[in-house]
């Protein structure tokens, strides 16, 4: 194997490449980013101190021509939920460092001195790079710099002035192919734990040689072009199909009807409104402003969800207004105003924050009275206070459950210290049985039941059906394959109804590291995983007490379907059984 | 008996209607949409399999007040005054 594992040592500022080790070769992604935190982190150690580390992995696929194959994996131990997180994202960055050779990326220690670093691996050798200049500075401008710095044929992951306050929202950005801080391992506080490290940027240079080894060329061929035809037939992820033209956020107005779609502070199912903020009207609005819709994250990507938004004179690209963002920066918030949503989008991506955890910081802080819901201006003022690091900004940039608890809120929609998406667990029950269960804190992406509970795809779930503990395990195990594999997880719509592009994943992996994996050794790949997560947590003190969702959503009823979360205990915990 | 329900098209579908809403009567699911396809042609072979109007085609959500109508009664759920009908293609996101 061609690959390395490179271990970067920031009480020396060194870094070593190192062989992959035999039990590790036939990982990546999310396998592998969790598999080298349990091996070599401390369940109990404090997320930011020297123990904890850092690990970047590209999936097992990235950095081929496969469709969707542009994911890459950030993993550690979380400042925000005190257990295992990978959090993974689509980016250019994924396949310049997997085609650079690199496995994995171990980060570790921390420099004696109060310094934060850019460490850039270049065609001729890795450096480390003094990065005074850029602290303090937001991230568009930065990633602008460091282009200049650097020259062009390069990829950045970053941290912004969120994590130099340490702070458990802050999260890992990336380049998108415009070169912007756009792309983002957002959720956990991964940034926080970088910034601890005293590292700022990595800065990859394109190889002048693609190190990507794939042992079986014609299985792998044969695989790519079954998971393309699948993509490029189904519904949901074909061309003109609802991802590619109206963007993720196509999503506001079924979530929103079927009274799922949490408005202030989840006290609400729907609202009318939510339609100001559709994908529908968005999509009108790229259009009519000179922005670019569709467009992809990452180089290999065939759906194209992703977007370009600008201001009204189509000036300041942002990049993708994502649904969960609109929803949390919006709806959540009382906010039904595009234009506000993306200058807070930007705020987010500008100081390195997840905008899942920024969208439930600022609805919670409304909910305590700080300021009104629907109030976008106090809304944008709020995040100056983080760009200028007062006290109330070092609050807020640590998340919802620590700032409800500065202003005494008792409706916090957290599971382990991580708030929740864009669905209302109350009546879209599977999405909720996720949300407790997952390793990784209220998490959509961990077993995503919306897909058989409202679309359809995949199977089909009454949403109000209380058994879904085993929906959503079967979810959770095929996710942490595909999460593992380098995939997109939204292949995943087209892989669950289309058995050719499930054989086509298998094919791909089978082909670039030589193994034999049928379709069934998929979900054993994925249980394994969840089982190495499971474990840390528990070595961190979660027991299945912690798998369980907030007390005001088993007791206040959400209009306007009027329902409760009403899983049994017995069910959610059925998750964990074989 | 027979109710006056709200009809809200979304996504590709709202675009082929050129607007999104109606107000429409019928007893049930089925006999709305059958009138709505009489007021925009090109909807009869987006929502419906075949001509009788007997299935809805998979690629198609149908929401009364909220709930899919796969899990009430599909196209025989009854409806009543005041009650609104979802419309959407199949969609995907997260």
């Amino acid at each position: 194997m061609k690959s390395k594992i490179l271990r970067v040592n920031m009480d020396e500022l060194t870094v070593e490449f190192e062989n992959v080790p035999e039990d590790y070769k036939n990982l990546g992604g999310r396998a592998l980013t969790s598999q080298i935190v349990a091996d070599e982190v401390s369940p109990k150690a404090h997320p930011l101190g020297p123990n904890n580390k850092l690990i970047f992995a590209p999936g097992i696929v990235t950095g081929t021509n496969s469709p969707n194959s542009g994911r890459i994996s950030a993993g550690g131990k979380s400042p925000l939920t005190g257990g295992i997180k990978e959090s993974n994202a689509g980016t250019p960055f994924a396949k310049t460092l997997a085609q650079k050779g690199i496995k994995a990326l171990v980060i570790e220690g921390e420099p004696k001195k109060d310094k934060f670093y850019i460490l850039k691996l270049g065609k001729d050798g890795e450096q480390f790079v003094e990065a005074d200049d850029y602290v303090g500075k937001g991230l568009y401008k930065a990633y602008e710099d460091l282009h200049e710095e650097f020259g062009e044929g390069i990829e950045i992951t970053g941290v912004g002035i969120a994590a130099e306050l340490r702070a458990a929202n802050a999260g890992i950005s990336y380049t998108d192919p415009e070169g912007m801080s756009s792309r983002y391992s957002g959720r956990g506080g991964l940034g926080a734990v970088m910034a601890s490290k005293g590292l700022k940027f990595i800065v990859v240079e394109e190889p002048e040689e693609n190190m990507i080894e794939i042992k079986d060329k014609e299985t792998f061929d044969k695989g790519r072009k079954k998971l393309a035809n699948a993509l490029m037939e189904h519904d949901v992820t074909k061309k003109d199909g609802a991802l590619n033209t109206y963007g993720t956020s196509v999503l506001v107005n079924i979530i929103n009807e079927s009274g799922g779609l949490p408005q202030r502070n989840f006290s609400e199912g729907s609202d009318d409104r939510s339609d100001m903020v559709s994908g529908e009207r968005k999509a009108e609005e790229i259009k009519k402003r000179g922005g670019v819709r569709p467009h992809k994250c990452s180089p290999s990507c065939i759906i194209q969800c992703s977007e370009i938004w600008t201001k009204e004179d189509g000036s300041d690209p942002v990049g993708v207004l994502e649904y969960e963002s609109v929803w949390s920066l919006g709806p959540n918030c009382g906010i039904y105003d595009l234009d506000i949503i993306g200058e807070l989008n930007r705020a987010c991506n500008d100081l390195g924050l997840d905008t899942i955890e920024a969208g439930n910081t600022i609805a919670v802080a409304m909910e305590g009275g700080l300021l009104d819901f629907g109030d976008g201006e106090g809304a944008l003022k709020l995040m100056d206070e983080i760009y200028n690091k007062t006290p109330l900004g070092r609050i807020l940039a640590n998340g919802a459950e620590f700032t409800g608890r500065a202003f005494g809120v008792d409706r916090v929609p957290t599971v382990k210290g991580q708030s929740m998406p864009a669905y209302d667990p109350r009546p879209i029950k599977g999405i909720g049985v996720t949300y407790a269960t997952t390793p990784m804190g209220a998490d959509h992406t961990a077993g995503y039941a919306i897909a058989p509970e409202i679309m359809g795809v995949g199977g089909e779930a009454d949403p109000f059906d209380t058994k879904k503990g085993e929906l959503s395990k079967n979810l959770q195990r095929a996710t942490a394959a595909i999460d593992s594999a380098g995939y997109c997880l939204f292949i995943a719509f087209a892989i669950m109804d289309i058995d050719e592009g499930m054989e086509g994943v298998v094919d791909t992996v089978n082909g670039v590291l030589g193994t034999d994996y049928s379709i069934e050794d998929v979900m054993d790949f994925g249980k394994e995983g969840l089982k190495v997560e499971r474990e840390f947590n528990e070595k961190a003190g979660f027991s299945k007490e912690d798998d369980r969702l907030p007390e005001f959503m088993k007791e206040e009823k959400l209009p306007p379907h009027n329902v409760v979360f009403d899983v049994p205990d017995e069910e959610i915990d059925s998750v964990w059984e074989d | 008996m027979s109710g006056k329900v709200k009809v809200k098209l979304f996504a590709q579908v709202a675009e082929i209607a050129n607007g999104k809403e109606f107000e429409l009567e019928g007893v049930d699911v089925r006999e709305i949409l059958k009138v709505l396809v009489t007021e925009i042609d090109e909807l009869e072979e987006l929502l419906f399999k075949d001509k009788d109007h007997a299935e809805l085609r998979d690629d198609k959500i149908v929401l009364k007040d909220g709930r899919n109508i796969d899990y009430l009664d599909g196209l025989d759920t009854e409806v009543k005054d005041g009650d609104k009908i979802s419309i959407f293609p199949v969609v995907g996101g997260g």
